[in-house]
């Protein structure tokens, strides 16, 4: 049922704002949607970070009828644009969780928790940013490429990080029989200590309704990964927890996408992958793809193979955009630029939610205004990239090399 | 590559070189096609020991025959595949470690771990030595964020090492390089370069770390 028909609520609420809490520990901050600006939090206070002043002036907004800003434009610019949004999604039941709330309480427990540990990876996506990747921290002070102030903040958040995890697990004991959906993101869940220490905690405090989910970039030995996931089943076996899903990294296919997330080698990916999907019947499998310019060339081989993968049993596919990085944003070119590659996609695609999304992608990128300086920049950025990297973009992208501005 | 690589390539000159210095006979050395002064196949499927550092590991200016990871071969009679490189920094140890790791590759019987100086910093085929003035590595770079960088690269291959059930002995050359409580061994003689440590001095490397790992 429609979360806003349920409770009797207003647009634009969003079941994001009120029972999912994103935490990262490492850089002490929150929010209740990846899209919106985050808040701090400290060890001290941690345990009240899904009412901080900010999410429930944005609920109070949002319960008076008005579009919150701080980041929920993207909801509002793709549902004007006349395409769906994560908003409508949630709202309309993508996550079948409980979220305990009335008319009018903005001050909730969360139902949805999702956990970046520390940013221990052995990838170095150009998209990415160092607080989600060793690579790209060592990069950053390597080349001098954050500023003063943002390495200072990054030191006394790893300073604070031990009390940060302890007041984690602390908030967890008492919260954790709450939770029905529980996400672990990174770094690389496979590397981190947290994430083998929060199988531990589920073997000794069962989560029977819990929903967990990691997301990797499966570049991770075989071995390693399956003594890991067979934890895991056993777990989800013994009713410890409800349902276990690994929603798996990859946005589109081939050696473009090597370059994209550096590091990664797509046949050991794809073994990995398979693994999961002949290994682990009673796990649920997700794609998550993060799109971007340099993605649109080989996106509708990976809708194809997600097709494919289907057709052995479902696997959920969702893509977004990337944000962050406005100057690889598919919308700085000019309108119908990616037409051939968006019809390419929604050609290979084999179900209609899916079809939706893309033709809604498609709606908000030509919505967007041709920005051939964002162009230029993107040229800048990735001959940056080369330079530190040792890479070449101009083999794999001959058509941004010769494009004209 | 049918697999992922085992390591990561820190030099892209591999082949014959050699040590040149004045009144003295030159030093040959060989690098392989990742970057590293070792002739094994890296890794064998067999048992083997690895072994991490800086260009004291790597065995700058020594005879292939004098460097401490040699000595330690000819003792324990197994395959020591040398992941030492020159201008080798703390965050490269805990990478190279996390790419075997992640590759599949058969893993090391035992880990050796020379702790290069913690103002290093190594990203793809370069490195960062912050002892060398470089303009946007002030001191705050240095004290801060080299070191803490480095500190975590520290606790990470710890993790990395117990989670794989990588027995390791771990130690540092000057007691300086970090502020980690560690065995250290002093310099008594240098290499040919006049900065390295010499024969001596890697003898009494191969002894520490025999006479802490025991038997194998």
């Amino acid at each position: 049922m429609n979360f806003l028909e349920k409770y009797n609520l207003p647009d634009p609420v969003c079941k994001y704002k009120w029972g999912w809490s994103t935490i990262r520990l490492l850089e002490g901050t929150t929010n209740s949607c990846h899209r919106v600006k985050s808040d701090s939090i400290t060890p001290e206070t941690y345990a009240n970070f899904h009412n901080t002043p900010s999410k429930i002036s944005d609920r109070t907004k949002m319960l008076n009828g008005q579009w919150p800003g701080n980041g929920c434009e993207y909801c509002k610019d793709l549902e004007l644009a006349g395409a769906k949004s994560d908003r409508t999604d949630i709202n309309e039941g993508l996550l079948d969780v409980p979220v305990n709330t009335s008319t009018t309480e903005v001050h909730l427990i969360p139902t949805m928790v999702e956990v970046y540990f520390n940013n221990l990876c052995n990838l170095g996506c150009i998209y990415c940013s160092a607080e989600y990747s060793t690579v790209w921290e060592v990069e950053d002070v390597k080349f001098g490429l954050a500023d003063s102030h943002t390495l200072q903040d990054r030191n006394r958040a790893r300073e604070q990080y031990p009390a940060m995890l302890a007041a984690h697990w602390e908030w967890l004991k008492n919260n954790a029989h709450g939770i029905a959906q529980y996400n672990i993101l990174g770094g690389e869940p496979f590397f981190q200590p947290e994430f083998e220490q929060n199988i531990e905690f589920f073997e000794n405090n069962p989560c029977p309704d819990l929903r967990f989910t990691i997301f990797s970039n499966l570049k991770v030995s075989k071995d390693k990964m399956k003594r890991i996931l067979d934890k895991v089943e056993s777990l989800r076996v013994r009713k410890h927890i409800k349902q276990f899903q690994i929603v798996c990294s990859l946005d589109c296919w081939g050696p473009e996408q090597e370059y994209i997330r550096t590091g990664l080698n797509m046949k050991k990916w794809e073994e990995n992958f398979n693994i999961l999907l002949n290994d682990y019947p009673n796990f649920k499998l997700h794609i998550h793809s993060t799109l971007i310019s340099l993605t649109m060339q080989t996106l509708p081989e990976l809708v194809n193979k997600v097709t494919e993968w289907n057709k052995l049993r479902y696997v959920q596919h969702s893509i977004n955009f990337a944000d962050g990085r406005p100057n690889m944003h598919v919308g700085i070119f000019p309108n119908g630029h990616f037409k051939k590659q968006f019809k390419r996609a929604i050609k290979f695609t084999d179900t209609n939610e899916k079809k939706e999304w893309l033709v809604g992608f498609e709606k908000r990128v030509n919505a967007q205004k041709y920005d051939p300086d964002l162009v230029r920049e993107l040229k800048e950025t990735l001959d940056a990239f080369d330079k530190r990297r040792g890479t070449d973009w101009r083999k794999l992208w001959p058509w941004l090399d010769q494009y004209e501005l | 590559m049918d697999r992922l690589e085992p390591f990561l390539k820190v030099d892209i000159h591999a082949g014959q070189h050699r040590w040149k210095f004045p009144k003295t006979p030159s030093i040959p050395f060989t690098v392989n096609q990742f970057g590293y002064r070792c002739t094994h196949v890296m890794p064998p499927s067999t048992d083997y020991i690895l072994v991490a550092g800086c260009s004291h590991t790597f065995g700058e200016a020594l005879k292939n025959e004098e460097r401490y990871v040699t000595l330690l071969e000819n003792h324990f009679q197994l395959p020591v595949l040398n992941i030492g490189v020159r201008g080798g920094s703390p965050n490269l140890v805990r990478d190279n470690l996390l790419q075997l790791l992640s590759s599949g590759y058969t893993l090391p019987k035992y880990m050796i771990i020379q702790w290069p100086n913690e103002y290093r910093l190594w990203f793809d085929t370069w490195s960062i030595n912050a002892h060398v003035p470089v303009k946007q590595f002030k001191q705050f770079y240095k004290d801060d964020c080299l070191k803490n960088v480095s500190q975590m690269s520290y606790n990470h291959t710890q993790w990395l090492l117990k989670n794989a059930n990588i027995p390791s002995f771990q130690f540092k050359i000057w007691p300086s390089e970090n502020d980690i409580n560690m065995p250290w061994i002093n310099i008594v003689d240098l290499a040919i370069d006049g900065h390295h440590p010499g024969t001596i001095t890697n003898q009494n490397i191969a002894k520490l770390v025999i006479d802490n790992v025991g038997r194998l």
